[in-house]
């Protein structure tokens, strides 16, 4: 500090109410462009978190699904998600640009303001529209998987109820058993919702690696075994445990239990490639008197 | 006072007799032994006593008389002597305990009339009797007109022991308030240095502060001081004494009311109108420092709300609304 300058009270109080004052209006400034920026934060947040969720669910996805026909689908998310990803950067790195050689202005301001929000706006939508594609792919395929779980534990569930006095009962018994254990294991393991493929947070990304088909072709090989296990126990004819299960796939598909004769007949027979109508009619006549369906007479 | 004036006064035929027998009975008596050679009388219904020429013999300092042990004593020189000796160092202490003491100016003031009593004056009077008392009492023949001067002597000394008691009561309530102003304005003083600190550490201009109230006190300080170590001469003191005749009404307690007559010391009620002045300042200086001291803080506040604010401070993890804030961050903070 250089010298001295004597001031009197009066003019202290003057001088530093003004100083106040400057400060205030300054203060005020800033308050305003924290707002800006806290608006813009707010959003690329939003932006950032869903793209993040986005894609580390894709990925646990793609390895859960691999091989099987929603990994095609999940594979064009993927490259949507590398173009938002890229369009990002690329705003990032021109707004860089921007900013280093543009001096700062209050017009300028709103304008990056306005261009930001919109872009984040864009961005934040499109991500949301990817969501609800991976969530749609994710729920045809395991609806197929679900179906098929269902199939099978309403074989074991039917072959259950006709196993008394059959052959080899303690045997297939015990087939059964395991094979209900089998299903069950395999409901827990497989994540039949995407919340379930979201929190598995105690398993490795690897383990999820071809889990949708490993699962799928485990429930057809057991399918197969029971079977093969009915058909020896005798309990039923070949061509009946195949149509069984084109009933209930039937059912499944058409979300009812109570289906017509004659409709059931005709999609039977498109189910099981070669058979005629008689011969689909007998197969239904046999099921229900071997009591693995109920045919009902219905006189108007 | 009368100088080598006197009024000789005789003893009655009565006081003489008082003083023979008493003389005859070796300087000490009974005072009923006295009465009773003495012819009683009764005048208008009452017995005349002996009691009129006692108290007159008392006052001349011939006899002494012990009311509660019904003796009468003559006084010999010794005792007088004594008596002197006592007075002078009554006197020289007076002296020395008011040789340096800066008041002691007191005024009374009646309607029309003014004294002035400046006690250093008046010690050194009654000392300079004292000395020539001591001196005249050895000459032959003095004695009684040596009574009489000590008499009057004692009065004086008295009278001056009345003024030194006036005079200390005024000092002690004016010492007192004084006292009082000084530490509020030891401590505005020391605000001021604060503030003047807190100001510059702020560092609003890039020159040191400096308050100038801070002179004004300091100014009157000095008027205090010089007013503090000056001395009147009667005449200047009586010339004061009228120009605060009318301003001395409102120092309650620095002044006495005997019937018509306001007694003060002058030079102290010059000291206080001094001090409050210098006591309005300091409340003037503190009420504009409580705030300065609210407006530091508020200034001191701001600043710190704004080094500390979000824009400046935070770091954000997104990228874009991260480059909006470093580019405003980088206007903000200039080049």
């Amino acid at each position: 500090m250089e010298g001295e300058e004597i001031i009197k009270l009066e003019d202290l109080k003057a001088y530093l109410s003004r100083e106040i004052e400057t400060l205030r209006v300054k203060k005020q400034k800033l308050e305003h462009f924290a707002s800006i920026v806290k608006e813009i934060d707010e959003k690329e947040g939003v932006f950032l978190k869903s793209l993040l969720k986005l894609e580390g669910l894709n990925e646990k996805m793609l390895l859960c699904f691999d091989g099987s026909e929603a990994y095609k689908g999940l594979q064009a998310i993927k490259q949507d998600i590398e173009k938002v990803k890229f369009e990002y950067r690329q705003k990032e790195s021109h707004l860089q640009g921007e900013v280093a050689k543009l001096a700062f202005n209050d017009e300028a301001l709103d304008r990056y303001r306005e261009d930001l929000r919109s872009f984040l706006y864009a961005k934040t939508k499109f991500v949301d529209d990817l969501t609800r594609r991976q969530r749609e792919v994710f729920d045809e395929a395991m609806s197929k998987a679900r179906d098929e779980l269902a199939i099978v534990h309403r074989l074991i569930d039917a072959l259950a109820k006709k196993i008394e006095g059959a052959s080899k009962e303690s045997e297939l018994k015990e087939f059964l058993t395991l094979s209900q254990k089998r299903i069950e294991e395999i409901k827990i393991e497989l994540p039949l919702r995407v919340e379930d493929l979201e929190k598995a947070y105690e398993r490795t990304v690897e383990s999820f690696k071809g889990l949708y088909e490993r699962a799928r072709s485990e429930v057809l090989s057991l399918k197969e075994e029971l079977r093969r296990f009915a058909v020896e126990s005798r309990l039923i004819e070949e061509d009946e445990v195949i149509a069984l299960e084109a009933i209930y796939e039937i059912t499944y598909e058409m979300k009812t239990k109570d289906l017509e004769f004659n409709v059931a007949s005709e999609l039977l027979k498109k189910k099981m490639l070669g058979v005629s109508d008689e011969e689909a009619q007998n197969i239904l006549l046999s099921l229900s008197k071997k009591g693995f369906l109920a045919l009902k007479l219905i006189v108007d | 006072m009368m100088e080598r004036e006197f009024l000789k006064l005789d003893l009655t035929p009565i006081e003489k007799r008082i003083l023979s027998i008493l003389k005859e009975y070796g300087g000490k008596a009974r005072e009923d032994d006295v009465n009773k050679l003495f012819i009683s009388a009764v005048f208008q219904g009452h017995p005349l006593t002996l009691d009129t020429y006692l108290d007159t013999l008392v006052e001349r300092r011939e006899l002494e008389r012990d009311r509660k042990g019904g003796y009468l004593r003559m006084i010999d020189l010794k005792e007088l002597d004594d008596r002197l000796k006592e007075l002078r160092k009554e006197v020289n202490d007076y002296k020395k305990r008011y040789a340096r003491f800066l008041y002691g100016y007191l005024a009374s003031i009646k309607r029309r009339d003014v004294n002035v009593v400046i006690l250093k004056d008046c010690i050194e009077e009654v000392a300079s009797m004292v000395d020539d008392l001591d001196r005249d009492r050895l000459i032959l023949g003095y004695g009684e007109r040596r009574v009489r001067r000590q008499i009057l002597l004692e009065l004086l000394v008295y009278q001056l022991k009345e003024i030194i008691d006036l005079t200390e009561e005024f000092y002690r309530r004016f010492s007192q308030r004084i006292e009082e102003i000084k530490g509020e304005v030891r401590m505005v003083r020391e605000s001021l240095r604060k503030c003047e600190e807190s100001v510059n550490n702020l560092r609003l201009v890039d020159r040191t502060l400096r308050i100038k109230e801070r002179r004004l006190m300091e100014e009157k300080e000095k008027t205090i001081k010089e007013l503090e170590d000056k001395t009147y001469s009667r005449e200047e003191a009586v010339e004061c004494s009228l120009s605060l005749r009318e301003h001395v009404k409102s120092f309650d307690d620095l002044c006495e009311r005997a019937r018509e007559c306001l007694i003060f010391d002058i030079k102290m009620i010059q000291m206080m109108r001094e001090y409050e002045d210098l006591e309005n300042i300091a409340e003037n200086i503190k009420t504009s420092l409580d705030d300065v001291q609210g407006l530091m803080e508020d200034l001191a506040e701001l600043r710190d709300s704004l080094e500390k604010h979000e824009i400046l401070c935070l770091k954000r993890e997104n990228k874009l609304s991260s480059l909006i804030q470093d580019w405003i961050r980088r206007y903000v903070k200039g080049p």
